[in-house]
């Protein structure tokens, strides 16, 4: 009996870790590519060496910030991510609280637009969100990469979730204690949902610091493009050096895993929050 | 220092859901006026209209004599103690006190000086650091009453502040808000569906049910002399019994009760009592007899009662006696009464018993529940 069970767990666990290394082999290959000679990097690829760091060498590294503007884009990909986010943690929950809390005719219309809004992918509408953009001059900008994301229908409706759960007596008791509607936003509600906050903060980082399609669309200058097409510039700058290509995807990664660790607390207990309350 | 009048107010929350209707009701300056009544008889609701955060559907309120309908919280200078607390969890104590004085534009000095005078009458200056989670449930209610005092209200509300604790703290609260009510001597309006805190606080009581008022008086009044049916089962504990009955003469022309086969006389009436009620004769009637007028020792004055034994609690001085009136419809069966008597049966084991009561302490009330005869003994045990 406890022959068998060992034997179950065994089976188990195996499936988990092949299943685990199945997810984690890639990004390790890219980290163990990037600190390869650029020769070797295609010739191992193919045997299990590919895995492993023969001579380790910060060559490519060095390639990178020497054959593209690496801090460019690293600082475009950071300003308009941190733009996206700053600008829609306050669009987007005051809409959410708004559609939680305040009376206004059309509400319920609104927010049912919200979350047929949330099913609707940026490819659908790229093509005429890019000729409006283009009526509006904005083209090669950092507006155009900020703007149009800022407002994001499924932030506004984690908002909105999360503002129904909080108690309505807060409010009403900063309403009869004299504060006005904005006061009792930032005051009461805001110091209150900072799990939300959080959460929709580190969603929107996460999605638009790996977006592509959009900017590739709208930008052709290096002067505001961001680290997606910085990679993807090296794929058409000959010759082709895949050591050089991981060495970038590392040095994009890295920041985003930072921003992880560090609100990891946060972005589980919000991601539980909104679950439960929704 | 304010009066407070509603003036026919009604509250309609779509077609079929009227939350209040036509409730009329004065509150004098520095009165403690408690409204009392089961859940989702509209006394909340009454309260959030005088707190202007529900608007009015029709009627008025009055603060000294200026209507308020069209005036929103901030500028009705109410204060209000919710039934959560309602803390700001993210704020300290202290801060907490000083957030509605903040509002008002308070001068500094005179925030910390009014912070500290208030948490010193509710000893909380020790607790001013803490967070309201770091608090207990008495602690916490104190907090709320601070917050609610500061800033020197006209009208200070009370939306039942002691359901969330266990009885022996609610006691001493109770016993706490009544202290400050009469230190402070403001206008009060407290909302409850506990009679026994709206008896003991109260200096007026206003007892509601199904979205109206059903009267208003000292608790005294309420208890001796209610209006009607609702009132006399609701306020007293337990509330009065309630039996049908058909009201006759017999004999000398005296009136009597008839409940199933037992008649008791309603002697002494007096001649006036007698004209009011000749109307009901041979008509069926409700009688009311307090849990407390019944007892089992017979006197000359007292009239017997035949009754079946269903359950009894000792509470240490008295026994509550839960009973049927023997020999009746069965209706009439299915109503359990209660006796609250000090002495003990005679023989506790039978379930066949007889209870005593003077007819001086009898209640009668007509089918729709109006009270036609008031007792002029009540409860006289």
């Amino acid at each position: 009996m406890r022959h068998r069970r060992f034997i179950i767990s065994l089976l188990v666990y195996s499936a988990l870790l092949g299943m685990a290394l199945g997810y984690l082999l890639p990004v390790w290959m890219m980290v163990a590519g990037s600190l390869k000679p650029d020769a070797q990097v295609l010739l191992q690829a193919g045997s299990l060496r590919g895995f492993l760091p023969s001579e380790i060498s910060l060559q490519n590294y060095h390639d990178v910030l020497a054959r593209v503007p690496f801090g460019r884009y690293l600082f475009n990909s950071a300003f308009i991510t941190l733009s996206i986010v700053l600008c829609g943690l306050l669009v987007n929950s005051l809409a959410g609280y708004a559609l939680a809390r305040l009376q206004w005719p059309g509400r319920d219309k609104v927010l049912l637009a919200v979350i047929a809004l949330m099913i609707i992918p940026l490819e659908a509408i790229a093509v005429p969100l890019f000729y409006e953009v283009t009526l509006l001059g904005w083209r090669n900008t950092y507006l155009v990469q900020i703007v149009p994301f800022i407002a994001n229908a499924f932030s506004i409706y984690l908002f909105y979730t999360f503002f129904l759960g909080l108690p309505k007596e807060l409010e009403e008791a900063a309403r009869i204690d004299g504060a006005g509607m904005w006061r009792i936003f930032f005051a009461i509600v805001v110091p209150n949902a900072k799990p939300v906050f959080a959460t929709v903060a580190i969603l929107t980082f996460l999605t638009q610091w790996g977006s592509f399609l959009w900017p590739l669309m709208v930008t052709h200058s290096e002067a505001v493009r961001p680290l997606p097409l910085g990679i993807a510039a090296f794929y058409t700058l000959p010759p082709l050096q895949w050591g050089d290509i991981f060495a970038f995807g590392v040095m994009m990664v890295l920041p985003v895993l930072l921003i992880f660790l560090v609100f990891q607390r946060w972005f589980v207990r919000g991601v539980a929050t909104t679950g439960v309350k929704g | 220092m304010a009066k407070v009048v509603f003036n026919k107010v009604s509250k309609r929350f779509d077609a079929e859901t009227i939350a209040l209707r036509d409730f009329s009701l004065s509150i004098e300056d520095g009165e403690f006026m408690v409204l009392v009544g089961p859940s989702g008889c509209g006394k909340s609701t009454a309260l959030r209209l005088l707190a202007g955060l529900e608007a009015v559907s029709a009627g008025e309120i009055l603060i000294d004599d200026q209507v308020i309908n069209q005036t929103t919280p901030q500028q009705r200078n109410i204060a209000m103690v919710f039934q959560n607390y309602a803390l700001y969890p993210h704020m300290t104590v202290r801060a907490n006190l000083e957030f509605p004085l903040r509002m008002r534009h308070t001068p500094a000095h005179e925030i910390a000086a009014k912070v500290s005078h208030i948490a010193e009458i509710l000893d909380l200056s020790e607790l001013l650091e803490r967070k309201p989670k770091q608090l207990s449930g008495g602690q916490r209610q104190r907090v709320a009453m601070g917050r609610a005092l500061v800033r020197d209200p006209s009208v200070f509300l009370l939306d039942e502040p002691l359901s969330n604790l266990d009885a022996r703290l609610r006691a001493q609260i109770r016993a706490d808000i009544a202290q400050i009510q009469q230190r402070l001597n403001k206008t009060t309006l407290y909302v409850t569906h506990d009679q026994v805190e709206a008896m003991t606080l109260g200096d007026r009581v206003a007892v509601m049910h199904a979205g109206e008022l059903q009267q208003v008086g000292t608790p005294e009044a309420l208890y001796q002399d209610p209006q009607n049916i609702f009132v006399a089962k609701f306020i007293g504990s337990p509330g009065m019994n309630i039996i049908a009955s058909t009201l006759i003469s017999q004999g000398d022309n005296e009136l009597a009760v008839r409940i199933g086969n037992q008649t008791i006389p309603l002697s002494r009436l007096g001649q006036q009592t007698d004209e009011n009620i000749s109307p009901y004769l041979n008509k069926p009637i409700w009688i009311g007899v307090r849990p407390e007028a019944l007892s089992p020792m017979q006197l000359p004055n007292r009239v017997g009662m035949k009754i079946k034994i269903r359950a009894t609690e000792f509470l240490g001085h008295e026994s509550l006696v839960y009973f049927q009136i023997a020999q009746t419809t069965e209706s009439q069966a299915n109503n359990v009464l209660i006796a609250r008597l000090t002495e003990s049966l005679p023989q506790p084991d039978k379930a066949d018993a007889t209870l005593f009561v003077d007819p001086a302490a009898i209640y009668l009330f007509n089918q729709t529940g109006r009270i036609i005869h008031r007792a002029k003994q009540p409860a006289a045990s």
